[in-house]
C-alpha cells in the first residue's frame, strides 16, 4: 500500500486545479466523448488530456480568445469510429474539419445546432445514413463537402435555405431523388452531384416528385 | 499487510522448525565425497562479491577438523540420517541483502556435483545469479529425493521447470519464483516483450509432492497449462500457493470436487482472468484466510459465496492500474465489480482492499453489509476510487479496530460523521477528492490518538477550533489543501511536532507565518502553502528545517529571500512579492535541484552560483533582473528547464549555450539579448521550446535546425521520472495569435518562437525537417528569401505566422499539404504569385493571411493572376535595393536618434504620426518598424510587466503600429 500512497500524495499536489475546474468545462466534455468513440493509432488525439481546465490546449482544437471552440482541425488523421451527437454542444464552433479519415456511422442530426458553424468538411470517409435536415440550420455555413462516402436517401431540400452557402459538394455517394434549384443551389455545377447513381438531376417543379427514384 | 506477513512467517518457521530438529549437532566431519561434491559446487561460482564461500576451501590435508566441510559456512550435517554416518543435510546460501541484492549475489551455475549430496533436505540458493551459461533450472535436482525444502526464488532461469522436481516426494516447501514487482513485470512486457522466463506447459508432476505444503511459482509462464486448477488440485496438502503472474488465463474451470481443503494463503494476483468473477470456483475454498486477487481482470457482481469464506481475514481484490498514464479508465472499465454481498459473517476479517474495483455503488449500503461482530476486528478498508456516492454511516464510530479508512477518490457526499472521532485505533484516514461538505470541529477529532495521516484535500471541508486546542494526536502526514483553515494560520498546528508532510494550498489563510514555524516543522520535509495570501516576510530560522520540498508559491510572501533551508531539493516562490537581490547563500544548497522565483519583484544580478551543478530547472521569469547571460549556468549541465523570460538581461548568447545536453525548454522571450543566435544553439538535441521572440537578436537562423533531434522525433510519453515532480513544467507560448499556458506534464508542445527580433536572411530550407514541430513564429523581423519549398513536409504545423518580414517568391503549393494547420499569417511581406489552394488553406481565409503582400493574386484576394505577373515583377525590383542588411544597427540607431525629438512627439499623438509616416516612402520603412518594435518594447515594460492584459495590449498596439506604417506603399 505504502506506494499507492506516496501516489496519492503526488495526485493530489498534481490534480488540485483539475477537479474543480472540470465542471463547467462541456466544450472539452464533447470533445472527449467523441475521442472515446475514435480509434487512433497515429496518436492524435492524446493530448486530449480531460483534467485540464479548458481544451484550449489540445492539439488540433482552436478556441478564441475567449477560450470558446472554434476550430477542429482532424482532416487526414487516420482516425476512425464515428461522430457523436455531443458534437452538437460545441456550439461555437467554425470549422469542422474531419476529412480524408475513415470515419463511419451517420452523420448526427446534432451538428445542426452548430449556428456559427462555416466549414464542415466530412468528405473522404465512409459515413452512411442520410444528410440530416437540421443541417439547413447552419445559417454561417460557406462549406459543405460531405463527397466521397456512403450517403444515401434524398438532398433535403431545406439545404436550398443555406443562403451564405458557397461550396458544396455532395460528389461520389448513394444519394437519390433531384437536386434543389433554389437559393445557392442555383448557381453550384453539376459536378458537385456527380456520380451518384440514382440521382436523377436538378429538379423539375410540378413535373416529378422531388425525390424521385428514392 | 502485516497481517499477511505474519501468517506467512508462521508457517515457514514452522517448516523450518521440522527441517531444524533433525539435523542435529555434528560429530566426525563430513564425508570426503560430499566435501568434493561441495567444492566442486564452489568451483561453478564464478563470482563471490560477498565472500560467503571463503570459508570453503581445505587447509592442512592432515587436519580433518580444518577440512570439515560441516563448518563451512551455509552447510549444515546431519548424523541422524540413518546408520550413524554424517551427512550434508542443509545447504543454506540464500542472498539475503535486501538493499542492493545485486552488490552481494553468487553468480555461476549450480554444478552437478550438488547430486551427490544425497541427504540433502534444505537446500536454499535463493536470490543468487547461479543461471548458469543455459540459464536452465537444472534438472539433476530431480534427484535428490531427501530434499524437504527447496528454494530457488529470485534465480532468473530461463526455460522449461524440469518435471524431475516431481520426484522429490519428500518436499514440502517449493518456490522458484522470480519476483518481479508488478511495475517491472509490465516494463518488461513493453521493452523486451521476448524476456525469456520459466515456463512450464505441465504441471502433472506436482501431483507426485504428496507432502507440498508451501508451493510458490510467482513470475513463471504457466500460460499455456490451461488446466491449472485440477493439476493444484491433486496436492491436497497444500497450504499456501502463490501463483502471482503466471499469465494464467482463467479461473472458471469446472471443478466437482475441490480437495484443496487446507489451503489457507492464495495469492493469484496480476494474471489477467478476463471472465465474470461469479464464475469461478475460488469462492468455494472456505479455508482461506488470505486471498489476494488484485489486478486481476474478473469483472461482474462479486459472488454471495465470499459472504461465506468465514476464515477468510485478508482479502485483496484491488485493481493496480496507475501504470496506464494514457486511457486508464478504458482500462478499468473491463475490470469493475460491482458488490452486492454480505459481508456480514465475516467476523476474522481484517482486510478488505477493493481499491479501483467497483464500477458504482453506495458506501452506506457497503458499510451496512461490511462484518458486524464484537468485537470488530476489521483494521484496513480500502475502498479508493469506485465512484462511490452515498453518505458516511454515524455507526461508523463501531468499527473500534479500524487502522486504516481509505475512500480516497469517490463521490461520497453529506458530513463527516462525528463519530469517526471515536476511533482511537484509526492511524490513517483517506478521505480525499470526495464531495464531503462539513465544518470539522474538535470532536470529529476527540479520540483519533493514534491519528498519523489525514488526507482531507478537495471536499468541501472546513475545520473550526478553538484556538486554544490541542489535538489528541501527533500528525506525520496532513493533506488539507482546499480545506478551509484560515483566516490565521492555525494554531492548533504548533503541538504537531512530528510532521513529515503537510500541505494547506488554497486553504483561506490570510495571516502572517507564525513565529514557532520553523521550529514545530523542523522535521517537515513536504511543505505546500501555496495559493493562501500569507503576507508579511518569509520565517526567519529556516536554514535548520529538514524541508526539501518548499511551495510557498502564490502567495502575497514580501521582504527579501533569507537563509533557506539547507536540505532542499525543490523551492517555489514564485508569485509572491517578494523584493531585492537573491542572496549568495541560495548557492550553498548543495541538493538543490529545481528553484522557481519568477513573477516577482527581484532585481539585479544573479549570483555567482557556480557549484549547483544538479539543478535541472530554473525559473526567474518576470523579474528585474539584468546582466548577461549568467556565466555560472556554463556548468549546470543537468538543466532541463531554463526560463529568463521577462527581465533586463543583455548581451550576447554564449556558444556554450549548446552544451546543455538535457536542455528541454529554452525560455528567453522579452530581453534584451543581442548579437546572433549561436550557431551551437542546434546541439540542443532534446530542445523542444525555444522561445527568443522580443529580444534584439541579429544576423541569420542558424542552419541545420535538423539537429533538433526531439523536434523530429516522436516523443515517447514524457518520462515524469527524470523530470522533477513537483516543479511547474507549464510553459507560457505565443500560439494561434494567442497566450496559451501548456501545460507540459503529458504532452510535449514542440514551438520555436523568435519573433520581434532584429533576424535577417533567409530561412533555413532544413527547417522542414523539423515534422513534429507545431507552432512557428518568425514575425517581425527582417527575414528575406523565400519561404521554403518543402513546407508541407511539416506535418504537425498548426500555427505558422511568417508575418512582417521581406520575404519574398511564390507561396509553395505544399503548404496546402498542411492538414492540421489552423493558424496562418503571411502578411506584410513581399510575396508574389498565385495563392495555392485547398481544403485546410481555404479553412484560413478569414484569418487574412495574405494582406500587405501586393504581389499575391488570385482567391481570396480579388487581385486576378494574369493582370498581376508584370506589375509585381517591376516592384520587386525596386524593394529589394533597400534590404536592412547593408544597414548596420548603429547607424539605424544612430537615425532613430536624430529623428526622436519629432518621433516623442508622433508618438503621443497617433493621427500625426499615421499622417506623418504616410510622407515616409520604402527607403525609411525599415527604420520605422524598429522604431515602432523599440517603442512597443519601452511601453510594455514600463508597466505592470506581470499582467497579462498588459502584454496582449502592447502587442496589439504594435500590431496597429506597423499595420498603420505598412499600409503606405
Amino acid at each position: 500500500m505504502a506506494p499507492r500512497v506516496a501516489l496519492l500524495a503526488g495526485a493530489v499536489v498534481l490534480l488540485l486545479a483539475a477537479g474543480a475546474a472540470r465542471a463547467s468545462n462541456d466544450e472539452g466534455d464533447a470533445l472527449y466523448a467523441l475521442r472515446a468513440r475514435m480509434s487512433d493509432p497515429n496518436g492524435v488525439l492524446q493530448s486530449w488530456d480531460p483534467t485540464l481546465v479548458n481544451p484550449c490546449t489540445w492539439f488540433h482544437v482552436t478556441c478564441d480568445h475567449a477560450s470558446r471552440v472554434v476550430r477542429l482541425d482532424l482532416g487526414n488523421s487516420n482516425i476512425s469510429g464515428s461522430i457523436g451527437p455531443e458534437l452538437g454542444r460545441l456550439v461555437n464552433l467554425q470549422y469542422l474539419e474531419l476529412y480524408r479519415n475513415n470515419i463511419g456511422g451517420e452523420i448526427p442530426k446534432e451538428l445542426g445546432n452548430l449556428k456559427n458553424l462555416i466549414s464542415l468538411d466530412l468528405y473522404a470517409n465512409k459515413l452512411t445514413g442520410s444528410i440530416p435536415k437540421s443541417l439547413s440550420k447552419l445559417k454561417s455555413l460557406r462549406f459543405m463537402r460531405l463527397n466521397n462516402n456512403k450517403l444515401a436517401g434524398s438532398i433535403p431540400r431545406e439545404l436550398a435555405k443555406l443562403s451564405n452557402l458557397k461550396v458544396i459538394d455532395l460528389s461520389n455517394n448513394d444519394l437519390c431523388g433531384t437536386i434543389p434549384v433554389e437559393g445557392p443551389f442555383s448557381t453550384f455545377p453539376l459536378r458537385s452531384f456527380e456520380n451518384n447513381s440514382r440521382l436523377n438531376g436538378p429538379e423539375l417543379q410540378g413535373l416529378v416528385p422531388y425525390d424521385f427514384g428514392c | 499487510m502485516l497481517v499477511v506477513v505474519a501468517a506467512a512467517a508462521t508457517t515457514t518457521s514452522f517448516l523450518l522448525l521440522l527441517l531444524l530438529t533433525s539435523a542435529g549437532a555434528v560429530a566426525g566431519g563430513c564425508k570426503p565425497e560430499e566435501r568434493d561434491a561441495l567444492l566442486a559446487f564452489k568451483d561453478g561460482i564464478r563470482e563471490d562479491p560477498a565472500g560467503l564461500l571463503a570459508s570453503w576451501q581445505l587447509r592442512g590435508g592432515e587436519l580433518m577438523t580444518q577440512d570439515d566441510c560441516c563448518r563451512w559456512r551455509g552447510v549444515r550435517c546431519s548424523n541422524r540420517t540413518g546408520h550413524g554416518h554424517v551427512h550434508v543435510v542443509k545447504l543454506d546460501l540464500r542472498n539475503d541483502r535486501d538493499d542492493d541484492a545485486e552488490a552481494a549475489a553468487l553468480a555461476g551455475e549450480i554444478g552437478h556435483s550438488l547430486a551427490s549430496l544425497q541427504h540433502l533436505k534444505h537446500l536454499d540458493l535463493s536470490m543468487n545469479n547461479l543461471m548458469g551459461s543455459t540459464g536452465h533450472l537444472p534438472e539433476f535436482l530431480g534427484s535428490l529425493r531427501s530434499l524437504r525444502y527447496l528454494n530457488l526464488s529470485g534465480i532468473r532461469f530461463s526455460g522449461m521447470v524440469p518435471p524431475q522436481l516431481g520426484n522429490l516426494s519428500n518436499l514440502q516447501y517449493l518456490d522458484l519464483s522470480i519476483t518481479v514487482t508488478a511495475h517491472i513485470h509490465q516494463e518488461d512486457q513493453s521493452m523486451a516483450p521476448q524476456l525469456p522466463l520459466l515456463y512450464s506447459m505441465d504441471l502433472s508432476w506436482l501431483s507426485h509432492l504428496s507432502s507440498l505444503q508451501y508451493l510458490n511459482l510467482d513470475g513463471v509462464n504457466l500460460s499455456s497449462v490451461l488446466d491449472w486448477p485440477h493439476e493444484l488440485n491433486m496436492v491436497p496438502s497444500l497450504k499456501i500457493l502463490s501463483l502471482s503472474s503466471c499469465s494464467l488465463q482463467s479461473a472458471n474451470q469446472h471443478l466437482p470436487q475441490l480437495s484443496l481443503t487446507k489451503l489457507e494463503m492464495l495469492d493469484l494476483s496480476n494474471n489477467h482472468f478476463n471472465h465474470p468473477a461469479e464464475f469461478s470456483w475460488i469462492w468455494s475454498l472456505t479455508s482461506l484466510k488470505y486471498l489476494n486477487l488484485s489486478s486481476t481482470s474478473l469483472y461482474g457482481q462479486i459472488p454471495n459465496a465470499l459472504g461465506d469464506m468465514l476464515s477468510l481475514q485478508v482479502l485483496d481484490f484491488s485493481y493496480n492500474d496507475e501504470e496506464d498514464s494514457m486511457g486508464r479508465s478504458v482500462s478499468k472499465r473491463s475490470n469493475m465489480c460491482t458488490m452486492e454481498v454480505n459481508l456480514k459473517n465475516l467476523c476474522n476479517l481484517q482486510v478488505l482492499d477493493l481499491d479501483y474495483r467497483l464500477s458504482n455503488g453506495s458506501i452506506t449500503e457497503i458499510f451496512e453489509r461490511l462484518p458486524q461482530c464484537s468485537p470488530n476486528k476489521l483494521k484496513e478498508i480500502h475502498l479508493a476510487s469506485n465512484n462511490l456516492t452515498g453518505v458516511l454511516p454515524n455507526w461508523i464510530g463501531k468499527l473500534t479496530s479500524l487502522v486504516t479508512l481509505d475512500l480516497f477518490n469517490n463521490n461520497i457526499t453529506g458530513q463527516v460523521p462525528s463519530e469517526i472521532g471515536m476511533l482511537t485505533n484509526l492511524t490513517n484516514l483517506y478521505l480525499h477528492f470526495n464531495h464531503l461538505d462539513d465544518v470539522l470541529t474538535e470532536k470529529h477529532f476527540a479520540h483519533l490518538t493514534s491519528l498519523k495521516s489525514i488526507y482531507l484535500c478537495n471536499n468541501s471541508l472546513t475545520i473550526v477550533v478553538d484556538p486554544e486546542w490541542l489535538p489528541p494526536f501527533r500528525l506525520e502526514k496532513a493533506y488539507f489543501a482546499s480545506c478551509l483553515l484560515g483566516p490565521k494560520f492555525p494554531a492548533w498546528l504548533q503541538s504537531q511536532v512530528d510532521i513529515v508532510a503537510i500541505a494547506m494550498n488554497d486553504a483561506g489563510i490570510y495571516d502572517t507565518f507564525p513565529n514557532w514555524f520553523s521550529t514545530t516543522f523542523s522535521k517537515a520535509t513536504v511543505m505546500e502553502i501555496s495559493c493562501n495570501q500569507i503576507g508579511g516576510e518569509l520565517p526567519t530560522n529556516m536554514e535548520n528545517m529538514s524541508l526539501e520540498r518548499l511551495f510557498l508559491d502564490s502567495n502575497q510572501i514580501s521582504g527579501q529571500i533569507p537563509q533557506m533551508p539547507r536540505n532542499l531539493i525543490l523551492l517555489d516562490i514564485s508569485h509572491n512579492l517578494i523584493t531585492g537581490h537573491v542572496p549568495q547563500s541560495i548557492c550553498g544548497l548543495q541538493n538543490l535541484d529545481g528553484l522557481d522565483l519568477s513573477n516577482n519583484l527581484l532585481e539585479g544580478e544573479f549570483p555567482l552560483c557556480s557549484e549547483m551543478r544538479n539543478m535541472s530547472f530554473l525559473r526567474i521569469s518576470n523579474n528585474s533582473f539584468f546582466g548577461n547571460f549568467p556565466s555560472f549556468l556554463q556548468g549546470w549541465t543537468e538543466l532541463i528547464l531554463l526560463d529568463l523570460s521577462w527581465n533586463e538581461f543583455s548581451g550576447s548568447l554564449p556558444t556554450w549555450i549548446g552544451n546543455f545536453s538535457k536542455l528541454e525548454f529554452l525560455l528567453l522571450k522579452n530581453n534584451m539579448f543581442s548579437g546572433n543566435i549561436p550557431d551551437s544553439i542546434t546541439k540542443l538535441r532534446k530542445l523542444t521550446h525555444l522561445d527568443l521572440a522580443s529580444n534584439r537578436m541579429s544576423g541569420a537562423i542558424p542552419q541545420y535546425l535538423s539537429n533538433f533531434t526531439a523536434m523530429i522525433e516522436k516523443h515517447s510519453a514524457v518520462n515524469h521520472e527524470e523530470r522533477l515532480s513537483g516543479c511547474d513544467y507549464k510553459s507560457v507560448v505565443t500560439v494561434k495569435g494567442q497566450e496559451l499556458v501548456y501545460d507540459e506534464e503529458n504532452v510535449t508542445l514542440v514551438t520555436i518562437d523568435l519573433s520581434s527580433n532584429l533576424l535577417t536572411g533567409a530561412i533555413p530550407e532544413d527547417i522542414v525537417s523539423l515534422v513534429r514541430l507545431i507552432n512557428l513564429n518568425l514575425s517581425r523581423n527582417y527575414l528575406s528569401g523565400e519561404i521554403p519549398y518543402m513546407i508541407g513536409k511539416m506535418q504537425s504545423l498548426e500555427s505558422l505566422d511568417l508575418s512582417t518580414n521581406k520575404i519574398h517568391g511564390e507561396i509553395p503549393p505544399s503548404l496546402a499539404d498542411l492538414t492540421s494547420l489552423s493558424f496562418l499569417n503571411l502578411s506584410y511581406n513581399n510575396l508574389t504569385g498565385r495563392i495555392p489552394s485547398g481544403t485546410q488553406l481555404g479553412t484560413l481565409v478569414d484569418l487574412h493571411p495574405y494582406d500587405g503582400n501586393d504581389g499575391l493574386c488570385g482567391p481570396p484576394l480579388q487581385e486576378n493572376c494574369s493582370s498581376k505577373d508584370a506589375s509585381s515583377m517591376i516592384r520587386n525590383k525596386h524593394v529589394s535595393g533597400f534590404d536592412i542588411c547593408p544597414f548596420s544597427l548603429g547607424v539605424v540607431l544612430g537615425y532613430i536618434a536624430g529623428l526622436w525629438l519629432v518621433y516623442c512627439t508622433l508618438l503621443f499623438r497617433k493621427s500625426w504620426r499615421v499622417a506623418y509616416f504616410c510622407f515616409l516612402d520604402n527607403v525609411y520603412d525599415n527604420v520605422c518598424v524598429i522604431a515602432a518594435v523599440c517603442w512597443a518594447k519601452l511601453t510594455g515594460r514600463t508597466g505592470e510587466r506581470s499582467q497579462m492584459s498588459e502584454v496582449a495590449w502592447s502587442m496589439d498596439s504594435e500590431d496597429e503600429e506597423e499595420e498603420a506604417l505598412q499600409r503606405p506603399y
